[in-house]
């Protein structure tokens, strides 16, 4: 008899994670649907990019540009945790679009304002900061890796979006240069890929 | 056996503000503003997201996750999740006040 190469026993990661009282299931629906989000967010931040143009835009691509690659890196840190909790990816990219935890980053109608552009990248990592305070909540003290991992891309939402904060209302900035473009300097560790 | 159920203190919710609670096994979101208290569920049915990230604006709360809006008053659908999918609206709990508590009716939905 040959044995599926997918029977396996039972995994003790997850299952301490239940004993804690949390609702698994619930929560892999809740990673996947982060995971999207970044994955779209990706997408529709290289959009975005390629509409900061002129004297203004330039100055902003860059900045763009660097939550535009964290967010992607966002994607590839949570999906190895989603199937560590038994969970998968969408199968379809078009189920993975529309279950997306956050509502999609549309170029606005008017493409040349900048200050639009900057609202909707603003409003998409506001959602991704409550995306991660509410799996902060739902895994602190019960689920440590998954915490752990979330804190970290909390850390980097919440960078970005006062970036973006202080370029759209002249904000007092903090904001200091990545050493590299899409760094992701508090995810680096989850990571095994450059 | 009576089924209005303390919930939380009324110095708990600031006015124009909302605060998630969990009873008797439900999480209830109480609403303050325009100086009346609301009780309502605390996840957008649309994606099951907790509300107490969205926004209210006197009766209308904003989640903010899809931007579906309800009215605070019975939990009617104001505006729709912009993904298109639509949501049904929120259920909608019975409060009363009793000296500093806030009581809610589990049982009985509006």
């Amino acid at each position: 008899m040959k044995i599926s190469r997918f029977q396996t026993t039972k995994n003790v990661g997850r299952e301490m994670v239940e004993k804690a009282g949390v609702d698994v299931d619930l929560l892999i629906t809740k990673l996947k649907r982060a995971a999207a989000a970044e994955f779209t967010t990706y997408y529709y931040y290289t959009i975005l990019r390629m509409h900061c143009s002129g004297l203004e835009g330039e100055g902003i691509k860059e900045v763009v540009e660097d939550a535009r690659l964290e967010d992607r890196l966002h994607f590839e840190t949570l999906v190895p945790r989603i199937y560590e909790l038994g969970g998968e990816l969408y199968r379809d990219l078009k189920e993975l679009h529309d279950d997306a935890a956050c509502a999609a980053a549309y170029l606005p109608k008017d493409p040349s304002d900048l200050a639009e552009i900057l609202k909707v990248l603003l409003e998409a990592e506001r959602c991704a900061v409550r995306v991660y305070t509410e799996i902060c909540d739902m895994t602190f003290g019960k689920d440590h890796r998954t915490y752990d991992i979330s804190l970290a891309i909390l850390h980097e939402e919440v960078e970005h979006e006062a970036w973006f904060q202080e370029i759209l209302e002249g904000r007092p900035s903090g904001h200091f240069r990545r050493r590299k473009p899409g760094e992701g300097p508090y995810t680096q560790k989850f990571r095994h890929i450059e | 056996m009576c089924p209005w159920v303390k919930v939380a203190k009324v110095s708990e919710i600031k006015p124009n503000s909302m605060k998630e609670f969990e009873v008797a096994g439900y999480r209830i979101l109480i609403v303050n503003t325009l100086g009346e208290l609301y009780a309502l569920e605390a996840s957008c049915p649309h994606m099951g997201y907790a509300l107490k990230f969205g926004s209210l604006s006197n009766k209308v709360l904003r989640c903010g996750f899809h931007y579906a809006e309800f009215d605070v008053e019975d939990g009617r659908v104001l505006k729709e999740p912009v993904d298109g999918k639509g949501t049904r609206g929120l259920k909608s709990y019975p409060v009363k006040v009793e000296g500093e508590n806030i009581l809610v009716l589990l049982e009985e939905q509006k």
